[in-house]
């Protein structure tokens, strides 16, 4: 699969995320500004598993920086632009207050883990893959290690109440 | 890679912990399910937080923190409980020893039950085979033949009790004597009694009308071991199966004097044993014949001490004490006894005048008990027992009558009784079920 079938695939897809999330008229802008960030900041990124996962990275800021300029914009609640704080130039606190909260909960949610689960998530933080913690846990087939860590996972997301966000 | 298997991967996505050849396989598959790359995009969000190695380092030292504590906490084996699997296996593991359990109880319960008719089955066999003929001479008997039916008799014998032979199958008869009307060739006691206690034995077969255990109090057994001849003897024809109860007695009686823990599921088996037997006994006793009328007489004295015993003709006739002949019947019949004394013609001594009637009716088992007056010299008795009232007759044909019918086996017995006392009666059977004839029976007194 060469870059533009992937891209093509990738529009796609974004598209078909982001209309979930955004009017449709926004999910086009939002895929069209992460093909042109694909096509002029990184064209030498070809591979697939390269690509794919950057395209989720930029998607993915895409989507904040769209929800903020919705905010900026006052289209969530309208406000005077007197009103709103300078900008600063590091995160803004409450993005970082967001941040804390999120690992505020996910600690919380580990903690309430099993100790298999534990042991997954740690060894997996510390860049295990699946066939290495196959080998630690002593494990046959690898896939039991892929349906305990889809288990754990399911666990975990259901601890944070149902989304990483 | 199905696709459920793809969501596998989407842990390693987050943590970017995937193989080139599992970002391959589930990029590509993202690429073309819509659902799994919104899936990966909503995983971005987690991968992004597990970037920051702030974050990450926090991640880590909760987890080796939980982990310390862990080890120090709680067992390792209290934490595998406490997985799902752990608290299936356990409880699977819980209920197949409960299953076992019960299976075995079960099992034991079935073979409680099974016991007793395989027991039936293998005494009513033998019983419906075998005729009750007095033919002593027909059977010279190679050692086999005993020996075959000791196995076959003793078979759920072994399986009632264990090895230890009963009191009754130690105790050694004192003396047997056969008198059978054709004649039998002397033998020793051992060899006369035992066959007729193998008969005993395998006689299990009672009529319906065979009267409960407590009604007849016959002596015991006076079982003797080992035997060369098959012919049942009179005192076997005269109990026809009564013994097999009788040893289930002593049976129950040895398993009460074993450990509670080893009697007990025994003793159940012993319980319902007699049950079986009497069960397979009607059911043969009416398929194959007629009990044969038997009478059973001794002579009685009473000791100083009140206590009465059992001796024979001659110790009775020069005893200074009380004497009374007893007589007691297997089946209802009518019994009536004359007295001779030397030539003069016979008197009815019983039923007595004041009753008005020739013969009266004994009940089964019932001893009746006929005084007797030992001083008028030489004399004899004569016992008639008939299953129809005896029609009244003269004393001339009383003498004509006074005659034993060639059908009849007599057997004296001599034995050891287990309480200490010791049996002297005369059993006399009347072979021939199908004639109403009257069992005669002559007893010499004074002699």
């Amino acid at each position: 699969m060469d870059r533009e079938q992937i891209l093509a695939n990738l529009r796609e897809r974004i598209l078909g995320f982001a209309t979930l999330r955004v009017s449709r008229a926004q999910a086009e802008d939002l895929a069209q500004e992460v093909l042109v960030v694909l096509h002029e900041k990184y064209p030498r990124v070809t591979e697939l598993t390269e690509l794919v996962p950057l395209a989720f990275q930029v998607l993915r800021f895409k989507m904040l920086d769209a929800h903020r300029k919705s905010l900026r914009r006052g289209e969530y609640n309208q406000e005077s632009l007197e009103d709103l704080p300078l900008a600063d130039p590091d995160d803004d606190p409450a993005a970082q207050l967001d941040q804390k909260q999120r690992v505020g909960r996910l600690l919380a949610a580990i903690a309430q883990l099993g100790g298999r689960c534990r042991d997954l998530f740690k060894w997996k933080l510390e860049g295990k893959s699946f066939p290495e913690i196959q080998k630690i846990m002593g494990q046959n087939s690898i896939n039991t290690i892929y349906t305990w860590d889809l288990r754990c996972r399911k666990q975990l997301l259901s601890m944070m109440g149902g989304s990483w966000e | 890679m199905s696709e459920h298997d793809l969501e596998k991967l989407l842990g390693g996505f987050a943590a970017d912990t995937l193989t080139p050849e599992e970002k391959q396989t589930l990029y590509t598959a993202a690429l073309q399910d819509q659902q799994l790359f919104n899936a990966l995009a909503d995983e971005q969000a987690l991968k992004e937080l597990l970037a920051d190695p702030v974050v990450h380092r926090k991640l880590l030292a909760s987890l080796e923190q939980k982990s310390a504590q862990d080890s120090s906490g709680s067992p390792a084996w209290l934490d595998w409980l406490r997985r799902p699997a752990g608290l299936a296996f356990a409880g699977s593991l819980a209920a197949a020893v409960l299953a076992v359990v019960l299976g075995i109880r079960i099992y034991q319960d079935s073979l409680r039950q099974a016991a007793p008719s395989v027991v039936t089955e293998e005494k009513s066999t033998p019983s419906r085979t075998t005729e009750p003929k007095a033919k002593p001479e027909e059977s010279p008997e190679p050692a086999m033949a005993p020996e075959k039916k000791d196995k076959l008799f003793d078979k759920p014998a072994k399986r009632e009790r264990s090895s230890p032979p009963s009191p009754q199958e130690q105790r050694a008869s004192d003396v047997g004597k056969t008198q059978a009307p054709e004649g039998v060739s002397s033998k020793s006691a051992e060899e006369v009694a035992s066959p007729a206690d193998r008969k005993l034995a395998m006689h299990s077969v009672r009529p319906a009308t065979t009267p409960e255990l407590k009604q007849i109090q016959p002596p015991a057994t006076g079982r003797i071991p080992a035997a060369a001849t098959s012919a049942p003897g009179a005192r076997a024809l005269f109990y026809g199966g009564e013994p097999d109860r009788l040893e289930m007695q002593s049976m129950a009686k040895e398993q009460a004097m074993k450990p509670l823990a080893e009697s007990a599921p025994q003793a159940d088996r012993l319980e319902r044993k007699p049950e079986g037997l009497l069960q397979s006994g009607k059911a043969a006793g009416t398929a194959t014949q007629p009990k044969l009328l038997g009478v059973r007489y001794s002579f009685v004295i009473r000791e100083t001490d009140g206590r009465e015993r059992e001796v024979d003709a001659a110790t009775a006739s020069k005893s200074a004490q009380p004497v009374a002949l007893t007589i007691e019947l297997n089946q209802d019949a009518y019994l009536q006894v004359w007295k001779t004394v030397s030539s003069s013609m016979p008197q009815l001594l019983w039923p007595e005048k004041e009753s008005g009637q020739t013969s009266l009716k004994i009940a089964t088992g019932q001893r009746q008990f006929i005084p007797l007056s030992m001083e008028s010299g030489l004399a004899h008795l004569t016992v008639r027992v008939s299953r129809v009232p005896s029609e009244p007759i003269t004393r001339e044909e009383a003498v004509i009558f006074d005659q034993p019918s060639p059908d009849q086996l007599q057997e004296f017995i001599t034995a050891s009784n287990r309480t200490g006392s010791r049996e002297h009666a005369t059993y006399v059977v009347k072979q021939d079920p199908s004639t109403t004839a009257p069992i005669v029976v002559n007893i010499p007194l004074g002699q």
